[in-house]
């Protein structure tokens, strides 16, 4: 996808971070903007300023863990603009906590919109791409988190891992079937100054129950972490010329911190030589 | 990494047909004490009764759907009461088809993703806070396939739950490595296609996925299914699976590829990740996929 002015956009999780500087660099490059987010009256700033770089803008308040709010997303954006040109699959949570600790509550909300929302976007999204023809893309942000393994985050790898395996299956999907107009993109960033670590601010009702884990000194430790990680990761700057670079350039594998692909490099050697995967060795293939 | 097997307790998912029911009958004749969960209740009695002929120290049948996490739940508690502790997991219901992401309907996708990753997470969630408490020689053995390692097409879904797996359980070594806790031990099984039943996964569709998509009255779905039962029926036998796997208990390994052949694909995938290339389904053939 080469030419974006008065293109469709369609951004999930538009009101913050990764999703909001999209979503103005969308503006600015004259496309419409279809943009999605379960915090309301951040996502309206984000439209109104968009608009005031000239785009129109169109909000979408809903809880995209839910299939139906994906896919009244996307109508709407073709019932407001006609086409779907970029599906920017970006609404997403992390938590960090161990498979044997974490409540099953927080892993169903984790696979519903880290893993089922992208899922269903591109569900969704990709029969109107086949039938309108043109140059469309989709990209889908995982992570480095998607194609390498560390600790304390076993929910959280199994659903950008699993994102990932499916673009890629997609992908083969299209090349098999000849569909050359939908390119797609695998965002796969390490930590960035985004506001990822504030999203248990916005957990869905139904997924809020209360559990004796949320009151541990180990999910206070957690979320701590997660807030340094975030907090003294790379400045979001970085964010829009690597997308929108691979979403021009059809990029697919998108990785931002070089530290990402020495960890897969250990990964592949472990598997290929059938080795136990090894903290002492990951680390120290980090130093 | 367990040694001794004799009296101890093994939980063994899908244990009705195909892997589980091999594991079963290996895990029965070196005079393990089993609990046997499985969605199909006549396949269960049998292998319940198969079991104990073959030497079982006890048995006992768990019918159950395990996409339900109270399942999962009531399964491990069962064994618990039953048997008084839980040595082997081996974490092994699924289900398998393919199908394209624009075509297939999202019920399969909810059903798939419940069985194939979120039950293995209840399973080690549950079962790992008691292998800790006992301290005694544990494993557990995740069944994902080599579609949880390597990507190919037409099964977005299930390598999405397959490569869930495998990240989920990689993390989860790490955290008990960094806990220091040495006495659960974690395989990946990672086979190919092999003869199972995996093609009569619709036998066991639990209603609450049952839907009247005009999908299913299709001939992409017709051809998906006989694509299915082709692959499936062509497999690798399946005679070495239950030797792999328990050589893998004893034995302190981790990655079990059955086809290590299929190694060969996922050097391709991580050659492409590595040096940033679109994944090409040609140069996936290239090396006889």
């Amino acid at each position: 996808m080469k030419e974006f002015k008065g293109k469709t956009a369609v951004i999930t999780g538009a009101a913050h971070g990764f999703g909001a500087v999209l979503a103005l660099e969308a503006a600015r490059r004259g496309m419409k903007l279809l943009l999605a987010d379960i915090d309301a009256p951040a996502l309206d700033a984000v439209a109104a300023e968009a608009r005031a770089l000239g785009a129109e803008a169109t909000a979408f308040a809903a809880d995209l863990s839910l299939y139906e709010n994906v896919h009244e997303m996307i109508a709407r954006a073709v019932a407001t603009y006609g086409t779907v040109d970029l599906l920017i699959n970006n609404a997403g949570i992390a938590f960090r906590g161990k498979v044997w600790a974490v409540p099953p509550t927080d892993v169903d909300w984790m696979i519903d919109i880290n893993l089922k929302a992208m899922l269903w976007g591109m569900h969704e999204a990709m029969p109107i791409m086949m039938a309108q023809g043109t140059p469309c893309h989709i990209v889908n942000v995982s992570s480095g988190a998607g194609i390498t393994t560390a600790r304390g985050m076993a929910a959280y790898h199994a659903t950008k891992h699993a994102v990932v395996a499916a673009t890629e299956s997609t992908a083969y999907d299209l090349e098999e079937q000849g569909i050359t107009n939908i390119g797609l993109t695998l965002f796969l960033p390490g930590y960035i100054q985004t506001d990822l670590h504030h999203c248990e601010q916005r957990r869905p009702a139904r997924y809020r129950q209360d559990m004796p884990y949320h009151r541990t000194g180990t999910w206070r430790a957690d979320q701590a972490q997660l807030e340094a990680d975030i907090t003294g990761g790379l400045p979001i700057d970085v964010v829009v010329p690597a997308v929108f670079g691979a979403i021009e350039n059809d990029q697919f594998y998108v990785v931002t911190h070089p530290e990402t692909l020495k960890i897969v490099a250990v990964r592949a050697e472990d598997m290929i030589e059938g080795r136990t995967p090894s903290i002492a060795r990951l680390r120290s293939a980090l130093t | 990494m367990i040694k001794e097997f004799r009296g101890k307790t093994a939980v063994i998912t899908g244990a009705g047909n195909g892997f589980g029911a091999e594991l079963a009958r290996e895990a029965a004749r070196r005079g393990m004490k089993l609990l046997l969960a499985d969605i199909d209740g006549p396949a269960l009695q049998a292998m319940v009764a198969e079991t104990r002929k073959l030497g079982a120290q006890e048995v006992a049948g768990f019918e159950a759907d395990l996409s339900l996490y109270e399942n999962v739940r009531d399964m491990i508690a069962k064994a618990v009461s039953l048997y008084g502790t839980l040595d082997l997991l081996i974490n092994n219901a699924g289900i398998g088809f393919d199908g394209t992401i624009w075509e297939v309907p999202l019920n399969d996708a909810d059903w798939m993703i419940d069985i194939n990753l979120k039950a293995m997470l209840w399973g080690m969630r549950e079962a790992i806070p008691i292998m800790m408490k006992q301290g005694t020689p544990c494993h557990i053995v995740n069944v994902s396939s080599s579609s949880g390692v390597i990507t190919t097409k037409g099964m977005w879904v299930y390598h999405a739950t397959k490569h869930g797996v495998v990240a989920a359980t990689e993390s989860t070594v790490y955290d008990l490595q960094l806990r220091g806790v040495s006495n659960i031990r974690f395989s990946l099984l990672l086979p190919g296609f092999v003869q199972t039943d995996l093609n009569h996964y619709n036998r066991h569709r639990p209603e609450r996925y049952q839907s009247d998509d005009p999908f299913y009255a299709s001939d992409t779905y017709r051809a998906s299914q006989a694509y299915l039962d082709e692959v499936i029926t062509h497999g690798a036998p399946i005679d070495n699976i239950a030797p792999l796997v328990f050589d893998a208990i004893e034995n302190d390994k981790f990655y079990v590829f059955p086809q290590p052949e299929l190694l060969a694909v996922a050097k391709i995938r991580f050659e492409d990740i590595l040096q940033n290339r679109y994944p090409n389904i040609l140069r996936l053939r290239g090396d006889d996929v």
